[in-house]
């Protein structure tokens, strides 16, 4: 099982890249512990998490082929 | 100015059946505030100024500088140094003569914003940092209006339409639905810091110009409940939904007393707060001095006995910080978010205090209980 993870503004500069392609990951609950420890700026980091097309606020389950975005506030005008 | 020429000013946009006369006329007489005469603020002032709508306040306390140039377009090089407001309203002016601009040269503050939004129909967001970005999101709550967000970051824009009132007297979603509490001081770099591409705030800024366009008038659609998002790099659009909820709505401010009372420069300097480990929670339970705080809904399952507690719903938290006392606080919930946002809010409100939350909520602590007993 494949997921495609965008990250979005600054959230990209953290993690090196705009990308991750992960295996495995079935949920959104674990997907951040993945991110978070792979990348520990992450978790001080604010952010939402896109499934689709849908922001989500409770652990949601994913599926193969599913494409989530992290998303940063911005600030400036 | 005599009604052949504004007849001609706007004949372009009222043969547009869906505008007409009637939208033409809905345009003039109504009142739009821009918050930010900067980058976002200049096409979204050009272009509201253009389409003829009647009265458009400028809040800025800002001057120009030669750093602005390359994004602010509404200023020239002569304009360094100026206040931004005076000058936008001066340009403006020349621009349309048949319109009010009404400039505000200040920042706007908990002390202020009331007054001044209060007497305008639609309110825009063109500032750049995020104690403004929150206050003038919980004023427009507070009072009602309508809020058109945009916001900028390097080559990434972002655009969305705050607070409208739906049919059966709702309102549609709004910034804390988003992004419920701001991000800690220092963790988003601003325009300054980290650069920013000129064009951007320019496309972002006349979409706002557009949806407030949309709102006044009935045409189309308002991106209501939905933020959508710009990638100048891969001309990548995005839009995902995002809905209203009740937590984010216990961190509303309810009144205007409340409202003159919160503390917005601070927020983004409260104290960090610090999810704490359910093994970490364990050694804490034994200390003395420490209060806990379960900030889910009266009546919620599993209920708790093990440890003595306060229990305090989120949505009630502001109005109970009295009741709140000891110098290390940790609140928890059923999955740790909740929980979290609390924690901000005791950060804020006891600077001096140690406030953590239970990271995974009473779900996380139960499972790591059950591991461990295994």
């Amino acid at each position: 099982m494949k997921i495609k993870v965008n990250l979005l503004g600054q959230l990209a500069d953290i993690a090196g890249r705009s990308t991750l392609e992960l295996e495995g990951i079935t949920d959104t609950e674990t997907l951040q512990e993945k991110i978070h420890a792979d990348f520990p700026a992450l978790l001080t980091s604010t952010y939402r998490i896109a499934v689709g097309n849908t922001i989500v606020t409770e652990n949601t389950p994913l599926q193969n082929g599913t494409v989530i975005s992290l998303l940063p506030p911005f600030s400036g005008g | 100015m005599n009604t052949k020429a504004l007849g001609e000013r706007y004949h372009r946009q009222v043969i547009l059946k869906e505008l007409g006369e009637l939208g033409q006329q809905k345009l003039l007489s109504s009142k739009v505030l821009v918050i930010g005469a900067g980058g976002l603020g200049s096409p979204v002032l050009q272009y509201l100024a253009a389409a003829g709508v009647g009265t458009i306040g400028i809040v800025d306390g800002d001057v120009v500088a030669l750093s602005n140039l390359h994004r602010q377009v509404l200023y020239d090089t002569a304009d360094i140094g100026l206040f931004k407001a005076e000058r936008a309203a001066a340009r403006l002016q020349q621009m349309n003569p048949g319109i009010a601009i009404i400039p505000y040269v200040l920042r706007l503050t908990n002390n202020n914003a009331l007054d001044i939004l209060e007497t305008y129909d639609v309110i825009v967001d063109a500032s750049d940092n995020f104690p403004t970005r929150y206050l003038v999101n919980d004023a427009c709550l507070l009072l009602n209006k309508t809020l058109v967000y945009g916001a900028v970051s390097k080559f990434e824009g972002q655009l969305a339409v705050f607070n409208v009132l739906g049919n059966s007297g709702e309102r549609t979603a709004n910034y804390r639905d988003l992004f419920p509490v701001p991000p800690k001081k220092g963790e988003i770099a601003n325009c300054a810091e980290v650069g920013v591409m000129g064009v951007l705030p320019g496309i972002i800024g006349t979409l706002q110009a557009g949806e407030v366009i949309k709102l006044i008038t009935g045409i189309g659609k308002p991106l209501v409940n939905q933020l959508q998002t710009f990638d100048f790099k891969t001309n990548a659009w995005f839009t995902v939904a995002f809905y209203p909820s009740l937590e984010t709505a216990a961190l509303q401010t309810t009144d205007r007393a409340t409202f003159i009372n919160a503390v917005y420069e601070q927020v983004c300097t409260a104290a960090e707060c610090i999810e704490i480990t359910p093994a970490d929670f364990n050694k804490l339970l034994s200390e003395n001095n420490i209060t806990i705080v379960d900030v889910r809904e009266i009546g919620e399952q599993p209920g708790l006995n093990s440890f003595e507690h306060l229990q305090i719903p989120l949505r009630q938290l502001q109005e109970c910080l009295d009741t709140i006392i000891g110098e290390t606080i940790i609140t928890l919930c059923q999955t740790g978010k909740r929980s979290r946002h609390a924690a901000l809010i005791l950060a804020g409100a006891f600077p001096s205090k140690k406030i953590y939350s239970l990271a995974g909520g009473l779900s996380g602590y139960q499972q790591s209980f059950q591991k461990e007993q295994k």
